[in-house]
């Protein structure tokens, strides 16, 4: 699947290296425009590349251990599957599970409570979190700086061997835009190129009805900050959206998470308090602890039979994206 | 090509915008104890964001700084001191800039110069720029080294700590803008209060208090 193709001028082409053409963000039709502005940091092979490489890269901490890829990995949707609250450097365990980074030009806020405000920024707090990376960016640009290989890839991609801030997280940035999935069994039925199974097409219909109003199509998230009826843990005291705005309406509520890839993106919430996407099911019916922000749309829980929670959950499993989970030019850059 | 007449420059007349900070009557230096209402005060850190500076006359922008924002950071002398051209018959008499970074800037990804997050005026855990930073030591602070820190900014209502500035003045080729620390000390209990490091209503409060304690040096 070829997601980005080449535009670039007909004139000026011929002068310009293939790698540092300019790239059209391409996505289907049907889905809605990216808020991502990609005027002000245009996709290039290059970039791309450098991205890559950075993001696969333990430069970026503290003591040269843990990569962004170490809590977000391509083939478990890049999430840290199995462990419900991030690892960091020197054992460190963070107050979060790690998010599945997915259709990231779509996303207004980054963080489960949107901390982040643009995708460009982002990196700069996991390097700086002493439960994650533990580093700051002034020495991070250094050791970059001082390495052997980036200055050149650098200058290939920007055109300035010395190393800025701003084309450090540009290219990590380059590189999650094209974290794109849009190619699940989902997909291909929405598209006429597959079927549901009756099942499927039973957890779908209730899934529209009743999870939809939070987790929208396509992308499976409204971006907002919900509510979803989540007991607070005494241990975390994690108020969310609330640590940010420090407004009462926003108290308990997190990001709403896409569900893309949902089957291998395991544990589940901010916190990482379910294994299984039954346990789920079992929360949104008989769980939810009811307080002032939980969402309209959950309110004292959605009712829900055995029947329904299998045929949802059979729902959820056809947003499986193998091409996404795995495809080559999103793993480990190989030489 | 345009025809040499036209290339002549405009007769240009420049204005020098300086920004300096008292104790009593002293321009403070880094570091420095100052004896002050009974404690021992000293600044360690003192560094602010002026940015969208605009000369007007009679309500009308005469002057419009291209600049993204300037940061003053008092450990650096150059960076005290904003120098403008304008128009050798433009008259003034109004200034007028942001103390601090606007939200649409804040907003607006990995920037460069002196909005570049390497300059320690960036919050990382959250996004947003420290408008306002002054940190130093009061012997009147109890607790542990007596260490003040206050990292003032926000972009997000009802915690947006950025403030406007305006002042009249004559159309004068140097304007120096006067932070008065006493005046803003006079205004925190830094017994009670030594800390504020986050977007918070204590610290849109406390922006306002810098705000109140900036006017014009005649």
């Amino acid at each position: 699947m070829v997601i980005l193709f080449i535009v670039g001028l007909v004139s000026v082409s011929f002068l310009v290296p293939e790698e540092n053409k300019v790239l059209k963000f391409n996505y289907p039709e049907s889905w809605p425009k990216p808020v991502y502005d990609f005027e002000s940091n245009p996709l290039t092979q290059a970039k791309i590349d450098l991205g890559r490489k950075l993001f696969y890269d333990p430069i970026l901490s503290k003591d040269n251990m843990i990569s962004c890829a170490s809590c977000h990995l391509s083939y478990t949707a890049f999430t840290h599957v199995d462990h419900a609250l991030s690892h960091g450097v020197g054992d460190s365990i963070g107050v979060r599970n790690s998010m599945s980074l997915v259709n990231m030009a779509w996303s207004k806020h980054f963080m489960w409570d949107g901390a982040v405000n643009n995708l460009d920024v982002q990196a700069l707090a996991p390097i700086s979190n002493e439960d994650e990376m533990g580093e700051n960016i002034v020495s991070v640009i250094q050791k970059l700086q001082d390495n052997n290989e980036y200055p050149a890839l650098f200058s290939k991609a920007f055109g300035d061997t010395v190393i800025s801030s701003q084309n450090l997280l540009r290219a990590i940035a380059q590189f999650e835009l094209t974290f794109i999935s849009a190619n699940s069994k989902y997909d291909k039925v929405m598209r006429g190129e597959d079927q549901f199974t009756e099942q499927e097409a039973r957890g779908y219909a209730f899934f529209k009805d009743k999870c939809a109003s939070c987790h929208k199509e396509p992308l499976f998230t409204n971006g907002e900050f919900e509510n979803n009826g989540l007991e607070i843990d005494p241990s975390l005291y994690d108020l969310g959206r609330f640590g940010i705005t420090h407004r009462s309406l926003d108290s308990l509520k997190f990001k709403t998470p896409s569900l893309r890839n949902v089957e291998f993106s395991q544990p589940y919430m901010h916190d990482g308090r379910f294994t299984s996407l039954h346990e789920v099911m079992n929360h949104y019916s008989e769980g939810i602890h009811y307080s002032k922000t939980v969402s309209k749309h959950i309110g004292r829980g959605i009712a829900l039979t055995e029947d329904n929670r299998v045929d949802v959950v059979a729902f959820m499993l056809t947003l499986t994206d193998k091409d996404f989970l795995f495809n080559q030019d999103l793993s480990f850059p190989r030489k | 090509m345009l025809p040499t007449y036209l290339e002549a420059q405009e007769a240009k007349q420049q204005i020098v915008i300086s920004f300096s900070a008292e104790f009593g009557d002293h321009e403070i230096q880094l570091g420095e104890p100052y004896d002050w209402e009974n404690e021992t005060v000293s600044i360690t850190a003192l560094k602010y964001y002026i940015s969208n500076l605009k000369l007007k006359y009679q309500g009308q922008v005469v002057y419009l700084d291209n600049a993204q924002a300037q940061l003053i950071d008092y450990s650096i002398p150059e960076s005290k001191q904003i120098r403008l051209e304008i128009p050798e018959y433009a008259k003034f008499d109004e200034v007028s800039c942001n103390l601090g970074i606007d939200s649409a800037m804040n907003v607006s990804g990995a920037l460069d110069g002196d909005l570049d997050p390497t300059k320690g005026m960036y919050w990382t855990w959250q996004s947003g720029y420290v408008n306002f930073k002054v940190e130093g030591f009061s012997s009147a602070i109890a607790s542990k080294d007596g260490k003040f820190m206050f990292h003032l900014g926000g972009y997000l209502s009802p915690n947006l700590a950025v403030q406007s500035l305006n002042f009249s003045v004559d159309s004068m080729s140097e304007i120096n803008f006067l932070l008065d620390l006493d005046q803003l000390l006079r205004t925190i209990d830094l017994n009670e209060n030594s800390s504020v490091m986050s977007p918070s209503l204590k610290a849109v409060e406390l922006s306002e208090s810098v705000a109140q304690s900036i006017r014009i040096h005649e």
